[in-house]
């Protein structure tokens, strides 16, 4: 049955000395860049290898070295992510890495439950003398703490092109009421000199998303950090406007309704739809609605009531009482009109809550994601220095 | 008075631009201005269409060489820049010390 080949027939394990054990994290780890030849290639490689030196050493039944090698893996990544955590590729790198070994770890554990999708050669490579559940759990600690590493890199990257981006800059011209003139374009990019824009954040989100997606990064971890990344879009957009009488206008609604809908034109193209994304602007989305209908009688105060089910009372009665009539065809909201809206929703059971709070994060979760990839196939790239471990 | 516009439009022909080179820019630039971003872009490109035919023994076996061959290119592109540069300023200063040669004081 088997494929006749030239070369000698691989188990697919990697051998190294003890004592090069401090060599082999230092390259494969500590120094590895998180953009090159052959982890761009083959996605996932660090992860693999390092599982097929566990896979030795298990072979060997030799305890202390299993042990010695996963502490020093743990202990290594977080070397890398305490000197270099601010910078999106080496976190997102190794987020992706992180979950690929625990994905292997779990893969060829022997537990019947992580076999289901392995061929018949990827069960013959489980291990054989040691459970290492113990050190699964203690690695999907770690994916936890780097997934929240590296919400807060995004975070920062984000942060400063929201308010600018999603509600400052006028992406549709003359809406404010304030004249066009004929060199509008002109003037304005003028103006916008430096101001991000919400190309910039569209940008900023491909950007984030191309990353992920060639550090191999499991599908459906990108859709919980994607619908991370729409979260702190939505609240801190939202959270501007409750705060800011020039933000609640007609006009600011509709252009609002643009940028969400330019947002979800992204998620279509990305194809992620499915990823709850979407439904973390849903305040939002209401909040420009409110800026948008009719607020006079008591018929638009019970459209209003029932349209507004993800915003709290107090949210709404805020930007109600803000809204700013943008010409003389609307009016201003009256007292009376604000009272009505109270005491239809006094039965309702929210929160006092006014702002949202954007340093929200949705716990995560890594799915078992199990490879196809034939370890026995797996060979070490010139460009990763580590001509001292030998294939077994 | 004219050159503010000037500038703003090359700036916004470079951000037109940036986006085109993609990962699968790459491939149609001249091999003259490859820099090993490029290359790395160009890797990851063909490593996601060799995962799409499968994981078979035959496959995996191409795709060990192609790292090779993406390593190799990766080296030139690097060296043969800075060979290059070497050899471009070796060649500014030998034509400034034949200016100063012609133009200076007759041995």
């Amino acid at each position: 049955v088997n494929i006749p080949r030239k070369e000698k027939d691989f188990q697919g394990m990697l051998e190294y000395k003890k004592e090069d054990e401090p060599k082999l994290v230092k390259n494969l780890i500590l120094e590895l860049k998180p953009r090159g030849v052959a982890v761009n290639l083959i996605p996932g490689l660090p992860a693999y290898i390092l599982f097929m030196c566990v896979r030795h050493a298990d072979y060997l039944n030799d305890d202390q070295k299993v042990r010695s090698l996963l502490t020093s893996t743990i202990n290594s990544i977080k070397k890398v992510l305490k000197k270099r955590g601010d910078d999106f590729e080496t976190v997102s790198f190794w987020l992706s890495n992180t979950c690929r070994f625990l994905h292997c770890l779990k893969q060829y554990s022997g537990e019947e439950g992580f076999m289901k999708h392995n061929t018949s050669r990827q069960n013959e490579h489980c291990l054989t003398n040691f459970d290492l559940a113990e050190y699964r759990q203690v690695l999907s600690d770690l994916a936890i703490q780097i997934y929240q590493q590296l919400v807060r890199v995004l975070e920062n990257i984000l942060q400063p092109m929201i308010v600018s981006g999603m509600l400052e800059h006028e992406t549709i011209q003359g809406m404010s009421g304030v004249k066009p003139t004929g060199l509008r374009k002109r003037t304005s990019s003028i103006a916008d000199e430096g101001a991000y824009t919400l190309d910039s954040i569209l940008q900023q989100l491909g950007s984030f998303h191309s990353v992920m997606c060639q550090h191999g990064m499991d599908p459906e971890l990108i859709k919980q950090v994607v619908k991370q990344m729409f979260y702190i879009v939505g609240a801190i957009t939202l959270n501007n406007l409750l705060l800011r009488k020039d933000m609640c206008s007609w006009s600011k609604g509709m252009q609002i309704r643009y940028n969400v809908s330019q947002l979800e034109e992204w998620l279509r193209d990305k194809n992620l739809v499915n990823s709850g994304a979407k439904e973390t602007l849903e305040p939002l989305i209401q909040a420009a609605q409110l800026l948008q209908v009719k607020k006079k009688t008591d018929e638009d105060a019970e459209a209003i009531c029932s349209m507004c089910n993800a915003l709290t009372t107090a949210q709404i009665v805020k930007v109600l009482f803000l809204y700013t009539p943008v010409n003389e065809f609307e009016e201003r909201v009256s007292v009376s009109f604000i009272r009505t809206i109270q005491v239809r929703l006094r039965d309702r059971k929210d929160s006092p809550q006014l702002l949202m709070d954007a340093k929200h994060t949705f716990p995560v979760t890594f799915p078992f994601n199990p490879s196809s990839l034939a370890l026995e196939t797996i060979q070490i790239p010139t460009s990763l220095g580590l001509g001292f471990i030998s294939r077994v | 008075m004219e050159e503010p516009p000037v500038r703003e439009e090359e700036e916004e022909e470079e951000e037109r631009a940036r986006p085109e080179v993609g990962p699968e820019g790459a491939l149609s630039k001249s091999p003259a201005q490859l820099t090993t971003e490029d290359v790395y872009d160009i890797s990851y490109v063909m490593g996601r269409e060799l995962m799409a035919l499968g994981s078979s023994p035959q496959v995996t076996q191409l795709q060990f060489k192609i790292v090779r061959v993406l390593e190799m290119l990766e080296a030139l592109v690097t060296e043969g820049s800075l060979e290059a540069e070497e050899l471009r300023l070796e060649r500014d200063s030998l034509r400034k010390e034949l200016q100063a040669l012609r133009t200076g004081d007759p041995p």
